[in-house]
């Protein structure tokens, strides 16, 4: 069965079981006793009770059973990214996240199943290929959260390298906190706490996929312009990723200012809606966007820079650095290739001399290589800027081309 | 099982860009029919009792999701048709909205009404810009003719990411952020675009609406299998003499559509709903396109025997690890081992250890990625495995092979 299935079947059973609920909890609201209702449930096969609105982690903690989680941390909102915390709940083909999953009356649920013991093992040994840096011999290694879950859970030296570890030079320009990106797992919890916590909002994730990065401003190096002294995230930071410098350990901090700790946090402004349609804009009328740009787009819908930033480096149609004047983006999607888009490719070298991810001298095009653009039946075929070229051949190039000349 | 036109009724029949030739056609019919005669409950129980599935690859029962949100608490709700259509090998909503935009207008209305949603937009990829005119002008016709009353409809375009088709990033994109998957539940009928209660719908599976509520549903359930009511636009690429889209009768087979209609000549290799869809050998060509057996959102790519399957595996992980959106681990991390493992095995350098590791990591990927992009993925790759385990293992064989003779 196509995968989307299972998430549709998931969607399914807990579309019964919401009818179920509401009517239970619209009988409960006539007896008067809607709040906190008790709830009843087994895990690791014994039975305990819990509290409507707790998640499946609260619940197991509450009798004594561990969990290892990871992203996840007590006071900050659950994102549900790293996956260690999954455990298996009888009836669902999947694992599910019990940072995030609201328990149920009624569910059955195994925190150390094999298949979950399994699972947690793959994840830590994904986590670890690309933690690089000098762990080993770091005296930091102890207060690794995650070298210690991946004891917890007997993860051994990973299975398989990458083909590019992410690394990043030391950050070392800030006087309090440094950071380590090489370090870092992308647990998202120094983004949640500068955002929920801090309230500076300074971080943000950039980039996507395999090449995502927790970036400052326009992925700067932590500086002291934008970063004070609270460093709550070094406090917070599962790895030796972020730390505090000199010879401070991490909780033996000074007091951090609390001043700044448990505002309330900042209602959500739909304004932001518009970020996306202005990058777009900019992208279109300059050909990328531009640092300029960036910060007036902030300012004007009250972002910080390292948001926009991170928005705009997600999507592979708006560009942070200069563009040629029209952009040719021939498609190296499966229907393409097996039409022999790689001689498409090589005629467009030739035309115009460049290779796919450069632009030529004269600025006059971008060249790049993308996934499907929908025109399968007319493969191989290419976009240049808005439109559509499809049926390619060799000879068919040149003349398209010159008509943007 | 025949061809047979429901969605592409009017495709190459009505003027996309002229109003009055869709009305010619029946064209806002069915709106007024709802708005006048039904209820919005009723019209959510026409779509229930029609078996409606959606068309944007999960099948999950339009109806039902309909009313969810409908019972959803707040006064706020929004409607999504989702025009993404970033899958590897799909094109048919392109199509569609190419030739006929005003009836996705009407499926839109239509659904709107149901769900009580004062606000639509349609999330357009922003490969498609060109489209974005046609849709513009197809909405503003509609509502100069008086049709969508206070009915808001948006179109929003993308930016460039395959995972924002997936209903929680899609979201997420649409409120100015990142294409990030979000976890479920809460689902988006509950808590979706701004917290509110939102239906995301595919664009043919709105297509559909019009022509359910005109015509009733005991007769678009007469139409297909027990679990599969109703035609499928399907997308047909790769080694096939007429690729393009095609619109069968739910239940027909794979060989009507692959060898009859699309001329399919020397097929040995299939893969049915995209890159998160099923690879299988060409010998399943009798089985029924349905939601119980195999269908996807309906791209069909063929491969033809003297095509090199493990580079085309290799080339599809690539899609898999660049569209990732990179937050949960087993996708983000899990992707980009499976390009490096597949790559080597596809330049002949791997080892027999190998499979076994990518066998572990699908298991791993499918029972925990945060959305469909890993799960699908890791299908991807356990067909890949189950079906075609013997090629992986004879270019292991070449390999140790050819580095034996290498050995002085
Ligand atoms: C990675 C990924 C990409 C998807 N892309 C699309 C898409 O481009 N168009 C679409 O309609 N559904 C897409 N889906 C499915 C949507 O999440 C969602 O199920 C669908 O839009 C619901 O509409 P339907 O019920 O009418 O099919 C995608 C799912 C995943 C996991
Ligand atoms: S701790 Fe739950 S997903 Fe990370």
């Amino acid at each position: 069965m196509p995968t989307h299935d299972k998430v549709s079947g998931e969607l399914t059973s807990f579309l019964d079981k919401a009818f179920q609920l509401k009517g239970l909890r619209e009988a409960s609201v006539e007896k008067g006793n809607d709040k906190m209702k008790e709830i009843g449930v087994v895990i690791d096969g014994v039975k305990v009770s819990a509290h409507e609105g707790m998640t499946i982690l609260e619940a197991a903690e509450q009798s004594g059973i561990s969990i290892p989680t990871l992203c996840h941390k007590k006071g900050l909102t659950p994102i549900g990214s790293c996956r260690v915390c999954v455990v298996e709940l009888e009836g669902s083909g999947r694992l599910v996240g019990s940072c995030h999953t609201p328990i149920e009356e009624g569910m059955v649920i195994y925190t150390r199943s094999p298949k979950v013991l399994e699972a947690r093992k793959m994840i830590l040994e994904l986590l670890l290929v690309s933690h690089t840096g000098s762990c080993v011999t770091d005296p930091g290694v102890a207060e690794c959260e995650l070298h210690q879950i991946a004891a917890e859970v007997e993860a051994g030296f990973p299975r398989f390298p990458v083909r590019g570890p992410r690394f990043y030079p030391v950050e070392e320009l800030n006087p309090y906190v440094q950071r380590d990106m090489s370090k870092c797992i992308l647990c998202y919890r120094c983004i949640r706490v500068c955002t929920e916590i801090a309230q500076e909002n300074l971080y943000s994730m950039a980039y996507r996929g395999f090449n995502s990065k927790v970036i400052v401003d326009f992925d700067e190096h932590l500086n002291k312009e934008v970063c004070k002294d609270c460093g709550v995230c070094v406090e917070y930071c599962p790895t030796g990723a972020l730390r505090w410098r000199g010879s401070v350990r991490k909780g033996q901090a000074r007091e951090v200012s609390k001043h700044r700790i448990q505002k309330a946090l900042p209602t959500e402004d739909k304004k932001r809606e518009e970020l996306l349609g202005m990058l777009k804009d900019v992208q279109k009328s300059i050909g990328f966007v531009s640092r300029e740009s960036m910060v007036e787009i902030a300012q004007s819908i009250g972002l910080t820079l390292s948001e926009v930033y991170g928005v705009a480096t997600f999507y592979s149609f708006i560009s942070v650095k200069p563009m040629g004047k029209h952009v040719i983006r021939i498609c190296k999607s499966v229907p393409c290739y097996l039409k022999n888009a790689a001689m498409i490719i090589a005629s467009v070298e030739e035309e115009i001399g460049i290779k796919p991810g450069e632009t030529t001298e004269d600025g006059m095009f971008s060249f790049e290589l993308t996934n499907c653009i929908g025109a399968c039946d007319q493969a191989p075929a290419m976009l240049v800027d808005d439109e559509v070229f499809g049926n390619l051949t060799p000879e068919s190039i040149p003349k398209i081309l010159k008509s943007y000349h | 099982m025949p061809e047979k036109r429901i969605v592409l009724r009017n495709c190459g029949i009505v003027n996309p860009r002229d109003i009055n030739s869709y009305l010619e056609k029946e064209g806002f019919k069915a709106l007024v029919k709802a708005r006048e005669e039904m209820d919005p409950e009723e019209v959510i129980q026409e779509i229930k009792s029609s078996g409606l599935r959606g068309r944007g690859g999960a099948g999950f029962p339009c109806g039902a999701k309909w009313e969810l949100a409908r019972k959803s608490e707040g006064q706020e709700k929004y409607l999504i048709c989702n025009a993404d259509e970033g899958e590897m090998g799909t094109f048919k909503d392109r199509f569609i909205i190419q030739n006929d935009p005003f009836s996705l207008v009407e499926g839109i209305a239509i659904a709107a009404y149901g769900i009580g949603a004062d606000n639509a937009y349609v999330y357009l990829r922003a490969e498609y810009r060109f489209l974005a005119d046609l849709i513009k002008n197809a909405i503003h016709q509609a509502k100069e003719k008086g049709f969508l009353g206070e009915l808001n409809i948006v179109v929003r375009e993308g930016a460039g990411s395959y995972v924002c088709g997936e209903e929680s990033a899609l979201m997420n994109s649409i409120e100015g952020r990142r294409g990030e998957a979000r976890f479920r539940p809460p689902f988006p009928p509950q808590k979706g675009l701004w917290g509110k209660p939102t239906v995301i719908n595919n664009v043919e599976t709105l297509m559909n609406v019009p022509p359910i509520i005109l015509k009733g549903s005991s007769w678009f359930r007469s139409i297909g299998t027990d679990e599969s009511k109703g035609t499928k636009v399907f997308s047909v690429s790769g080694d096939v003499e007429r690729p393009g889209v095609y619109e069968l009768v739910l239940g027909s087979s794979l060989r009507e559509l692959t060898v009859d209609l699309a001329g399919a000549k020397n097929g040995a290799a299939l893969l049915v709903g995209g890159a998160a869809g099923r690879l299988m050998p060409f010998s399943i060509i009798e089985e029924p396109l349905s939601f119980e057996t195999i269908l996807g959102a309906g791209a069909v790519m063929v491969f033809d025997k003297d095509r090199d399957i493990i580079e085309f595996i290799y080339r599809t992980s690539e899609f898999f690890a660049e569209e990732s959106c990179g937050k949960c681990t087993p996708c983000r991390e899990g992707t980009e081992v499976m390009v490096e493992i597949l790559g080597r095995l596809a330049r002949g350098e791997g080892a027999e250890a190998d499979i076994d590791t990518l066998n572990d990591l699908s298991k791993v990927m499918a029972a925990t990625s945060l959305c469909g992009l890993g799960q699908g993925a890791s299908t991807f790759l356990m067909d890949a495995l189950d079906h075609f385990r013997k090629d992986f293992e004879s270019r292991v064989d070449q390999s140790l092979f050819l580095k034996r003779l290498r050995v002085p």
